[in-house]
């Protein structure tokens, strides 16, 4: 015989493994690390080349176009992974769950990328500085269904986007003031950059011991 | 109460319940995955797994990829005997609620 509480033990268990099931993690380690190093390299060269003597004309391709081909880098990186580790688990690449990771997403991800059109008369901090807050409300939009680490991502990029942004919006006349390139580079290295290494640290797949069992039926 | 003769006793057991509710969330799972998701040792897995498929509900493929993997699937009938499972489990909470 079997009563009630023993039914909804049961399907307790069955509820909870599924929602574990669906977990998605739409940015693989491996990627993190990836983009991080990118990211940070980009930031170093780019805001190296902003400071004296090359300090000239502030224009898109000291700034946009570089981190525009580290997105498209990155991103393919991360596809690539992503579409190794599905099949690894013999799943569909594009999955349920990725499609839901992507239009989860992609919103965000698209109101950042239409931010290079704002009139920031070459204010760069401020594109970098929305680039990082439509970032982390991207990653958030997905946290339902994402690891801890992805939801904590995402948190620290809201974080530092939303400083950045009420930061920049306070300190408008030294925001100004400053090398806009400089400073873009800076942010985009701090945030994108260690952001991204410290996840891809804490991501990290750990070594499984015992790779095979010793009899299978 | 409710009798459990309509229970598939081979699902009813809550290490094997959630292996076929990881199998039925997938096509197919790895070993190493099911082990990781589940926390189980290598010697329990094996023993429900084995249960599982001498029952006729789950299948095994093992492939050679970068090293030897099992991979392990709900068949026609596993995926079947899980929804009745459910099912039956639905009618219990619901008859009880009245």
């Amino acid at each position: 015989m079997i009563d009630r509480s023993e039914a909804e033990e049961h399907l307790r268990i069955i509820r909870s493994l599924m929602e574990k099931a669906t977990i998605y993690r739409a940015i693989s380690a491996e990627a993190a690390l990836i983009a991080g190093a990118l990211s940070v390299v980009t930031a170093t060269a780019g805001h190296w080349l902003a400071a004296p003597p090359f300090d000239a004309p502030h224009d898109s391709f000291r700034f946009a176009v570089p981190w525009a081909a580290v997105f498209v880098v990155a991103t393919g990186a991360n596809l690539f992974l992503l579409r190794r580790d599905a099949q690894r688990r013999g799943e569909l690449v594009i999955s349920q769950r990725m499609q839901l990771a992507i239009r989860g997403m992609l919103p965000a991800l698209l109101g950042g990328a239409l931010c290079v059109l704002l009139p920031t008369d070459g204010g760069w901090a401020a594109t970098a500085s929305l680039w990082v807050l439509f970032y982390g409300i991207s990653l958030l939009a997905a946290s339902h269904f994402a690891p801890k680490s992805i939801c904590w991502l995402g948190r620290a990029f809201f974080a530092a986007g939303t400083a950045l942004a009420v930061g920049g919006g306070f300190l408008c006349d030294w925001w100004r003031g400053t090398n806009q390139v400089w400073a873009a580079h800076l942010i985009m290295g701090g945030t994108f950059g260690l952001f991204h290494l410290a996840y891809a640290v804490c991501a990290w797949p750990r070594k499984k011991t015992g790779a095979l069992p010793p009899s299978e039926p | 109460m409710f009798d459990l003769e309509k229970l598939d006793k081979t699902i009813h057991e809550k290490g094997r319940l959630g292996i076929m509710t990881l199998l039925a969330t997938r096509p197919s799972w790895a070993f190493q995955d099911l082990k990781a998701e589940l926390k189980m040792s290598d010697g329990n897995l094996i023993t429900h797994l084995r249960t599982l498929h001498d029952a006729g509900h789950v299948a095994v493929t093992k492939e050679m990829l970068d090293r030897p993997q099992t991979s392990y699937s709900l068949t026609a009938k596993g995926r079947k005997s899980f929804q009745e499972y459910l099912a039956v489990l639905e009618q219990i909470v619901k008859a009880a609620q009245r």
